[in-house]
């Protein structure tokens, strides 16, 4: 078969048989929630940015209002972790933004979608692996503050120095772990997708 | 987008409406199920509705625009629309994947769409552009690369849908 005549074939094909699009089908169309996968990954991090907006007026609360040292310390830490959320969710909505398809040329565009996404991943690899120092961290203090209540001098010493190992290690081996499940995670999640982007990529690279 | 859209420019409406085939034929080329189709068209509609205000007629031709919307909403979408399994090689006794076309070339154009299905994404976009009869220079503006690159790779992906005809 002739190309050419495919291509006389396709240009007299019978168009699919559609409604007309009247004003109000396209309104129906633009007002669909979004579906897409950037868009629940968007719903998400919404939701997630609400809950750390919430808990900071209430940590900073409990910073002002509570009598005791130690809700206020772990208030303290809550604050810092929620505004380290909100700084992930940020830099994510900045990535998430660009990844939405664009008038450029195609070649432009998967460029551009490879780079926001691994920029995703990167920020969604640190932001997990800071998480787990903020989960030790938060352990560590409140165990050191309950050991600091009833002993003192050279024992309570002993016992910090014991509980610092004891965390070093058991943080080491869940580093590790973590590790390994985020980068299969993500890999899961994202990796395949790269890969595919990466193989239009060459492929329309194939001609330079 | 929300319920509360806002109310849609009727030069925007009169402008799908107008190129409202061409977008068929691209989801149709980058989907062979129904639902798959009614929603890459629905995604590129909502990502050119995105891009409209940015839209300069001088720029481009709006052709240019639609074919660079679409093709990066098709190519490059998160979304995974693969409910069927990947197309292997086709067994001579397969039903058509895609919907059989009508008119006296339906034959043809079923064979073409089969032909089409083996391809990759990016030269599922040379053949689309092929067939819809574009210049190399607006496929390079399309495509984002040079004229001669297009060439190059047009003649490879056209070698390539030759022998793929020939097997069915």
């Amino acid at each position: 078969m002739d190309l050419d005549e495919l291509r006389r074939q396709w240009r007299h094909q019978a168009p699919e048989s559609t409604p007309p699009l009247t004003p109000e089908a396209m309104q129906a169309i633009l007002s669909q929630p979004d579906s897409s996968p950037l868009g629940l990954i968007r719903r998400n991090a919404r939701f997630e940015a609400a809950i750390a907006l919430l808990c900071l007026p209430i940590a900073a609360a409990v910073i002002l209002l509570a009598p005791d040292a130690y809700p206020r310390i772990m208030a303290g830490w809550l604050v810092l972790i929620c505004l380290g959320a909100l700084y992930y969710l940020y830099q994510k909505f900045r990535v998430l933004d660009q990844l939405q398809p664009t008038a450029g040329g195609l070649r432009q565009q998967l460029e551009q979608q490879i780079g926001s996404l691994r920029r995703l991943v990167q920020l969604y690899y640190r932001a997990t692996m800071l998480s787990l120092f903020g989960s030790f961290g938060i352990g560590l203090v409140m165990q050191g503050l309950k050991f600091a209540r009833t002993e003192h001098g050279p024992k309570l010493a002993l016992m910090l120095g014991v509980l610092v190992v004891a965390y070093l290690l058991i943080g080491w081996f869940t580093y590790g772990l973590l590790h390994r499940f985020t980068h299969w995670y993500l890999q899961r999640l994202y990796g395949r997708h790269i890969d595919r982007l990466d193989g239009y990529l060459r492929d329309l690279r194939t001609a330079d | 987008m929300s319920p509360a859209a806002p109310p849609v420019a009727a030069d925007f409406t009169a402008l799908i409406g107008e190129y409202q085939p061409l977008l068929l034929r691209v989801a149709r080329v980058y989907c062979t199920d129904a639902d798959d189709r009614q929603d890459l068209y629905q995604e590129i509609v909502l990502q050119l509705w995105r891009a409209w205000p940015q839209y300069r007629p001088g720029a481009a031709k709006v052709s240019t625009w639609l074919y660079r919307v679409a093709l990066n909403v098709a190519v490059s979408d998160l979304r995974r629309r693969s409910r069927r399994p990947p197309p292997g090689p086709l067994p001579p006794d397969a039903p058509f994947a895609a919907p059989a076309p009508d008119g006296p070339d339906a034959d043809d154009l079923a064979l073409l769409y089969r032909a089409i299905e083996q391809l990759s994404s990016v030269e599922k976009a040379f053949v689309l552009l092929y067939l819809e009869d574009r210049s190399y220079e607006e496929m390079a503006d399309i495509l984002g690369i040079t004229q001669n690159n297009v060439r190059v790779k047009m003649h490879r992906v056209q070698d390539k849908l030759r022998t793929l005809f020939s097997r069915l």
